[in-house]
């Protein structure tokens, strides 16, 4: 009896065990993921400019073209509606929130919030990157397109354990060897 | 002799855990590499500006090699393979489009021991989405 009741005991702590642990590899493979979606799109972010200053020398986004492609993909990428919020087959739960910030050869980094502009200010290259939704930092030498991600709370079944924080990611293109 | 016969039944009982970790930490990493393959596979789509049969040839020994117990016909391949060019003006047209997956086999370790088919304890991994053309008109 004393082994069968252990056994049980035994039983039910791996059941735990092996559920977050579960758990835990989808959300690193989600934050893995999150991660892409966020280089892809800071990839077409850069993908538009104004051709005319292209052809002076200048590399000057074109960020309605931009954020358009972005809005595009993201829903795509992510398994999300119009408004971010996840459908049916996304893996996440809480509606996505992003920014996309643009420092280009016009001296002014535009910032956009959810697919619409929210602030502008002048910065010189040399000058460092802060993000509002990550800690990470990074220093502007080149045209660059800059993306984070926050993704909200992973899916975990363990529910008494400490709440685990939001899954953000961030990533930048930038234009090299103009 | 009860004892040890009891012992014993809780033993294989809780082999399933350890094994089925060890299942779970293999699917997981396969599946990390899947995702690397086909991202690796989607950027060369990128600067080509569309799936060249060199790109999917690669694609498909890459996965092959990675899943052993895969058959080429099990592979899903859904990718645009027409030419698209980068454009100045967002136009989704012009995207290349890729719908790409693998059979994931074995979910449940011991799934027969447990009294589940093959053909339920196996999921197809799907990665689906669009990259744009940056090969020049």
């Amino acid at each position: 009896m004393k082994i069968f009741i252990i056994t049980v005991a035994v039983v039910i702590v791996y059941s735990f065990t092996m559920v977050f642990a579960q758990d835990y590899r989808q959300a690193q493979r989600n934050s893995y993921r999150l991660k892409y979606v966020c280089e892809e799109l800071s990839a077409t972010g850069a993908a538009f400019y104004d051709l005319e200053d292209y052809s002076e020398g200048y590399t000057i986004f074109n960020t309605e073209e931009g954020i358009k492609a972005i809005k595009d993909q993201l829903i795509n990428l992510l398994s999300v509606d119009s408004s971010l919020t996840p459908i049916d087959n996304s893996y996440w739960l809480e509606p996505i929130k992003y920014k996309v910030y643009f420092y280009d050869d016009s001296g002014v980094c535009k910032v956009y919030s959810n697919g619409s502009f929210e602030r502008e200010k002048a910065f010189m290259y040399g000058s460092t990157h802060e993000d509002d939704l990550t800690a990470y930092n990074t220093v502007i030498f080149d045209p660059t397109v800059v993306v984070s991600i926050n993704a909200g709370s992973a899916r975990f079944r363990v529910k008494f354990l400490d709440v685990i924080p939001d899954i953000i990611r961030s990533s930048s293109h930038e234009w090299e060897g103009r | 002799m009860k004892t040890f016969m009891v012992t014993i039944a809780a033993v294989i009982l809780l082999m399933v855990f350890p094994m089925q970790n060890v299942q779970d930490i293999v699917n997981s990493h396969k599946i990390e590499r899947f995702d690397e393959i086909a991202y690796s596979a989607c950027q060369r789509a990128r600067t080509d500006g569309r799936f060249t049969d060199s790109n999917i040839s690669r694609l498909k020994s890459d996965i092959l090699s990675e899943f052993p117990d895969v058959s080429e016909d099990e592979i899903i391949i859904d990718v645009t393979t027409s030419m698209k060019y980068k454009r100045f003006e967002f136009d989704r047209r012009e995207a290349i489009g890729y719908r790409i997956g693998v059979p994931i086999k074995r979910i449940v370790n011991l799934g027969r021991f447990l009294g589940i088919n093959d053909e339920d304890n196996r999921f197809t991994y799907i990665m689906e989405g669009y990259v744009l053309s940056e090969a020049l008109e």
